[in-house]
C-alpha cells in the first residue's frame, strides 16, 4: 500500500496496450490505484521509486505499463506515428498502408515545393530545368521501390538540386 | 495604476476593511499540472490558460507544437502539425498528430474549487463579490510567474521567444487552419536550448490556368506568454 504522502504523480494506462495515456499531479482528490469499473483503464501511483523520467511528456512517450507485472519498462521513441507496443511480441507493430500513405503525402510536398523550377520565366538554366525535371521524376518513383521503411524519415529521399534546398 | 484590493486597516469595530479599486481583479492559480496529449478541466466555464513544455517530444523540435481547445468537452487537444499535399489536387493541408506534452493549466480563482476540508486561510473578493484570491484554491503545490511577455508582431518563423529550454509557453497563439487550397500553422517549437516561434502560410495559386504552389512565413500576431512553475 503506498503512503499517500508519497505519492508524487498518478498515471493513468491503458489496461489492454499497457500505453500510459496521462500523467499528472495529485491535487484535492486522489483517484483509488487498480483498474476502472469497466477494466479497460488503471491508475498507477508515481513515487520516486518508479518515476523513471523526471520530464513526464517523455515518460509518456518512451516507456510503457505491464499489466502483469504492474511495473513500467522502458521502449523508447515509437517508429512513426502509427506504431503501437505489442506487449505479447515486443516489438513496435503498424498499419503499413497508413505509413505508406503517410510517406506519398510527403514526398507530393516535396514536388509540390519544386512546382516552379518548370515554369517558363524563371532564371534557371536549362541544365538546372532537367536536374530539378530529374528530381521531380525521382520523387514520382519513389513508392515503388520502398523496402518497408519503419518511418517517414527512414525513407531513403532523393537529394534535391542545390537550388532547391 | 490603482491598487486591485488594498487592506486600508481596522474599521471601529475591529474588522479590517479591504477596498478593491480596480473592479473585476481576479487572481491565477495553476490548477492542474502534468503531461499527456490531452487534458480536461472539467469545471472551465471560460477558456483556460495552458502552459506548455514538450522539450524532447517527437516533432516538438521541427513541425512545432499547438494546442487546440475544445469548449464542450473543456478538454485541450496537443498536436505536431506536418504540412502535407493531398494526391491529385491543389490542396496543401495540416496533418495533426497527437503528442503528449508537459502542461499546467492557470485557472482564475474564482474557476478553481476550492478544497472545502481545508480551514480558510485567506480568501479575498473583489467588488463584484467574485473570489480574487482564496488560499484553499492552491490544489497542487506549485504556483508559477511569467518572466517574459513576448508582444504581437516582434518575432518571425525560426525566432526565439525564450533562451531556457524549461519554459512554459502559453499556447493561446498557436493555430491551425486548413481551407480549399491550402493552410495556415502557427506553433511553438521547443529546441533543445531555446523555445522559437514558427509560423507559416501556403497555398496554391491559379496562375494563366495552372496551380502552383506558394508559402510566406507569418510573424506572431498576437502576444506570447512565457511562464515558469516554481
Amino acid at each position: 500500500m503506498t503512503d499517500i504522502q508519497n505519492i508524487r504523480y498518478i498515471a493513468e494506462v491503458d489496461e489492454v496496450t499497457g500505453r500510459i495515456i496521462q500523467i499528472f499531479q495529485p491535487t484535492h482528490t486522489i483517484p483509488n490505484e487498480g483498474l476502472s469499473e469497466d477494466g479497460t483503464r488503471r491508475i498507477v501511483y508515481i513515487t520516486a521509486l518508479n518515476l523513471h523520467e523526471p520530464n513526464l511528456a517523455l515518460f509518456i512517450q518512451n516507456w510503457w505499463f505491464n499489466p502483469t507485472n504492474l511495473e513500467f519498462f522502458e521502449v523508447g521513441e515509437a517508429p512513426n506515428r502509427h506504431a503501437t507496443w505489442s506487449l505479447s511480441s515486443s516489438s513496435w507493430t503498424w498499419d503499413a498502408d497508413a505509413l505508406l500513405a503517410d510517406i506519398r503525402l510527403h514526398r507530393n510536398a516535396r514536388i509540390a515545393r519544386s512546382d516552379w523550377t518548370q515554369l517558363g520565366d524563371t532564371s534557371l538554366t536549362d541544365s538546372q530545368v532537367a536536374e530539378a525535371r530529374t528530381y521531380r521524376t525521382a520523387l514520382r518513383n519513389l513508392t515503388t521501390n520502398l523496402d518497408n521503411p519503419s518511418s517517414v524519415e527512414a525513407v531513403s529521399w532523393p537529394t534535391p538540386p542545390s537550388f532547391l534546398q | 495604476m490603482a491598487f486591485g484590493v488594498e487592506v486600508i486597516g481596522n474599521d471601529a469595530a475591529g474588522t479590517f476593511t479591504v477596498a478593491d479599486t480596480d473592479r473585476g481583479l481576479l487572481g491565477y492559480g495553476v490548477a492542474l499540472q502534468g503531461a499527456g496529449s490531452s487534458v480536461t478541466i472539467s469545471n472551465a466555464s471560460k477558456q483556460p490558460l495552458v502552459f506548455v513544455n514538450a522539450k524532447g517530444v517527437t516533432a516538438a523540435n521541427t513541425d512545432g507544437i499547438i494546442a487546440v481547445w475544445n469548449n464542450s468537452n473543456k478538454t485541450y487537444y496537443f498536436y505536431s502539425g506536418a504540412i502535407v499535399y493531398e494526391p491529385n489536387s491543389t490542396d496543401a493541408d495540416v496533418v495533426l498528430t497527437a503528442r503528449s506534452v508537459n502542461y499546467f493549466i492557470a485557472q482564475s480563482m474564482d474557476e478553481i474549487s476550492p478544497d472545502g476540508t481545508q480551514g480558510y486561510g485567506i480568501q479575498l473578493k473583489n467588488a463584484n463579490g467574485d473570489v480574487a484570491l482564496d488560499s484553499r484554491s492552491f490544489p497542487i503545490a506549485e504556483t508559477f510567474y511569467l518572466p517574459r511577455i513576448v508582444p504581437p508582431r516582434t518575432v518571425e518563423t525560426g525566432q526565439r521567444i525564450s533562451s531556457d529550454s524549461t519554459d512554459y509557453v502559453e499556447m493561446s497563439h498557436t493555430s491551425y487552419d486548413d481551407f480549399s487550397t491550402g493552410y495556415y500553422y502557427t506553433s511553438t517549437v521547443f529546441e533543445s536550448n531555446k523555445i522559437t516561434y514558427r509560423g507559416t502560410f501556403g497555398a496554391y495559386l491559379n496562375i494563366l490556368g495552372a496551380y502552383y504552389f506558394t508559402e510566406a512565413e507569418l510573424e506572431n500576431l498576437s502576444t506570447i506568454i512565457i511562464g515558469q512553475l516554481r
